[in-house]
């Protein structure tokens, strides 16, 4: 088995052709996940975990109290219990991401298409701490505006948040969809990289995205 | 040709195979129907392109009876006349309104709805209207909002349509036509302060004109139309006492009376059913590029077998008060002009500000999703709310969704959560010779008498109301649609809310007889040769539609008869 990489001669990359062996048993074939697969496989997440969000809120709503005061048409929220919602967003985000990569080596919506989050240089299942920095890199960002928008900031203040959000979402996405082996800035920084299982060799000539080995 | 009658030297004594007088819908209308004529023309407009308060002023007058709008607000003084601060509001009369109705004194035209057919036909081109139709199946059948399904015989829905803002004033729209015209002459600034006549009384020879600048000339003429709207029309025939010591044309003193308005006030309102009502058909929308609006009437068998005089029942939704609010804010006004902007395919002023503001309020949403989820995930209790019931998600657009998604939800739906139906009734109230227009001895700053109004309304005005309301509830409730409430009694006292719509008619009215008005079948002053009268002052009856239209259509048809004293 084996995933081999067609940026061996890319000094920017290291080769992770060694580490893509995996952890023991044998495996088909790997190639590096391309980036609409992965934007799929995030979509499936980003509705799993706003369920799960949900879920969360009607928790904290069970708990805490109501966040939302709706009396007829007049609405209001209630923003400390916002804030408490915020931070349980971002933890159920932390465990929904960093948990899956570190204790199944992808998130569900990953699993559902073959993906394997792995480590850059050996190509197993990325320790908790790796986990974690890529849940720092990829989605913690999300959380912690959400919080400042919800507890710190607001006007002009809160157009700033989001558009250094989006303006970092863009980064990760260019920096991914530019590298040969789909390895964006949070991949990079974190030592990770998205394998799936090597698509069959005729669909692959035929002009796909292409196998790395 | 337009010139400043300033300018003109005094005691100049001009000359004209025509001479109009006012330079509104009516009197430009005559204009451009000789220009390029034979005939010299010269038009007399007391004001300029522009309104200004010296000359606005000319226009005060007391109003001694029923309340009513200060005389120099509900008519306008400038090339163009009212018709700029026309509302549009388009709708020919019916055949019912020309009738003599046995029940209704003063009733019945000296000519037929059939008679005023070709005129009308252009009359629709000149006013800005590009479609011919009136017929309410026909729009319902083009447009995705139709009219309520009321299965009665007795009331219908009928359709009026509304000229588009910018084609509304003829001062605006004609004025390059009548100076571009090398055979008309429009004198702006230019007062007519009395029609000569001959020592017989039966011809008119000349008028004498002043300027607010101080000097004065004369127009002679082989005729003169009078086009200055229903007040100044019946004023300037009563100042004019050289020969007729009752003023022109008053032998009969009729000249002045009969003055008709479209009186209006919120007539009842109707409590809901269960049943969703989609009421956009009545009010203002745009089907094909027309704005239309319909409203509901008795039918014309019902006025004639109850003896009504006609009463147009507006319907107007009142929304649940988030929506009211939603509605009324200067996001939703923006949304509408943006609206606007891209069927007209041009961007009006503050374009930008606009889309920014509308941007902004469209975010409104964020306040109310679960903050940190990856999907805009609304709060459980929000989530919840709008997972009752439609309607429970609907109510709750304004708040969640932001006041420019309520005004887009309102605009797309046609409709939004409604608290209950307001019925406005604007009635053509029955012709009455107490309610007049008649002299003063206050002057204006040229020296001339001016006016009082003495508006007057009947008891079978009310009973019309009354009845018509009563009739159009049973359908309504016979539809399973609501109850009807009644907020006017029959008391003698008029609702605080009652109002006019600027429409001044009948003070110069139509007749066979000089016994019965003041111009005969062809508008022609009775017992003069060449004074014509044009505009709504010659209307008999107020008619069931709304006056510029027939305006238009009686000047066109006016001419025809004025081209026959022509060279």
């Amino acid at each position: 088995v084996g995933v081999s990489n067609q940026e061996v001669s890319s000094p920017a990359e290291p080769r992770p052709a060694a580490a893509f062996p995996c952890d023991g048993s044998p495996r088909p074939a790997e190639v590096y996940a391309d980036v609409p697969s992965r934007l799929v496989a995030l979509g499936i997440d980003a509705v799993l975990l706003s369920a799960i969000v949900l879920l969360g809120a009607v928790a904290v709503s069970l708990t805490v109290g109501p966040v939302v005061r709706i009396e007829g048409s007049s609405v209001d929220v209630d923003r400390e219990i916002a804030v408490v919602d915020a931070l349980v967003s971002t933890i159920l985000g932390a465990l929904y991401f960093a948990g899956t990569w570190a204790r199944f080596g992808a998130t569900p919506g990953q699993r559902l298409l073959g993906m394997r989050v792995v480590g850059a240089s050996d190509g197993g299942r990325v320790p908790l701490a790796r986990a974690v920095a890529r849940w720092l890199l990829l989605a913690a960002p999300l959380g912690v505006a959400s919080v400042l928008t919800t507890a710190v900031v607001s006007g002009g203040a809160e157009v700033l948040v989001d558009l250094a959000l989006v303006t970092w979402y863009l980064i990760l996405l260019v920096t991914t969809a530019r590298s040969p082996v789909a390895r964006g800035l949070h991949d990079r920084w974190a030592g990770t990289a998205v394998s799936k299982p090597a698509r069959p060799v005729e669909w692959a000539t035929a002009g796909g995205p292409g196998p790395v080995g | 040709v337009i010139a400043d009658a300033r300018a003109v030297p005094e005691g100049a004594a001009l000359e004209a195979d025509l001479c109009v007088i006012g330079g509104g819908a009516a009197g430009i209308t005559i204009a451009r129907e000789f220009a390029g004529s034979s005939a010299k023309v010269v038009l007399l407009e007391s004001g300029g392109m522009e309104l200004d308060g010296e000359t606005q002023a000319l226009n005060r007058g007391a109003n001694v009876g029923l309340p009513y709008f200060p005389l120099d607000g509900a008519r306008l003084r400038a090339f163009g006349g009212t018709t700029n601060h026309w509302g549009g509001v388009c709708r020919p009369f019916d055949p019912i309104d020309f009738e003599r109705r046995p029940g209704v004194p003063h009733t019945g035209w000296p000519i037929d709805r059939a008679t005023l057919d070709p005129y009308y036909r252009r009359a629709r081109e000149i006013v800005g209207l590009k479609s011919s139709s009136w017929d309410v199946a026909d729009w319902d059948r083009r447009d995705r909002f139709g009219p309520l399904e009321l299965n009665s015989r007795r009331v219908d829905t009928r359709v009026a349509q509304t000229v588009k803002k910018d084609d509304r004033s003829f001062g605006v729209r004609y004025r390059n036509d009548i100076r571009r015209a090398a055979n008309v002459t429009a004198y702006l600034y230019a007062n007519v302060t009395e029609i000569e006549t001959d020592r017989s009384g039966t011809a008119a020879t000349r008028v004498t004109v002043r300027t607010l600048a101080g000097n004065a000339f004369s127009v002679s003429a082989r005729s003169f139309v009078l086009a200055a709207g229903a007040i100044e029309n019946a004023r300037l025939l009563l100042i004019s006492r050289s020969i007729h010591e009752r003023g022109l044309g008053n032998q009969n003193d009729l000249v002045g009376r009969f003055f008709l308005e479209h009186p209006r006030f919120d007539g009842a309102t109707v409590a809901l059913g269960g049943r969703r009502i989609k009421t956009r058909f009545y009010e203002p929308h745009k089907v094909d590029g027309t704005s239309i609006q319909g409203y509901l009437a008795a039918t014309p068998e019902t006025k004639r077998a109850e003896s009504l005089v006609d009463v147009q029942i507006k319907i107007r939704p009142v929304y649940e008060e988030a929506f009211r609010v939603a509605l009324d804010s200067d996001d939703a006004g923006d949304v509408r002009d943006l609206l606007e902007d891209a069927e007209q395919g041009e961007l009006t002023d503050e374009f930008g500000t606009k889309v920014l503001n509308v941007a902004g309020d469209l975010m409104t949403w964020r306040k109310f999703v679960i903050p940190g989820a990856p999907l805009p995930v609304p709060y459980p209790e929000v989530a919840g709310r709008a997972m009752r019931s439609k309607n429970a998600a609907v109510t709750l657009i304004p708040a969640v969704l932001g006041d420019a998604a309520a005004t887009l939800y309102e605009e797309v739906a046609g409709s939004a959560p409604l608290e209950s139906l307001a019925l406005t009734t604007r009635i053509e109230p029955v012709p009455n010779p107490e309610s007049r227009v008649s002299l003063t001895r206050d002057r204006d700053a040229l020296g001339i008498p001016r006016v009082q109004l003495d508006w007057r309304l009947t008891r079978q005005d009310k009973e019309s109301v009354i009845r018509t309301l009563e009739i159009a509830g049973a359908a309504i409730g016979g539809a399973g649609l609501g109850r009807l409430k009644m907020l006017v009694d029959d008391g003698p006292e008029w609702p605080s809310d009652l109002a006019g719509g600027w429409h001044h008619m009948g003070t110069t009215r139509m007749s066979e007889s000089p016994r019965e008005g003041v111009v005969d079948r062809d508008c022609r002053v009775h017992g003069m040769s060449n004074l014509f009268v044009a505009g709504s002052s010659v209307f008999p009856t107020a008619g069931s539609g709304t006056p510029t239209m027939t305006i238009v259509a009686l000047a066109l048809r006016l001419c025809a008869q004025v081209g026959q004293t022509m060279p």
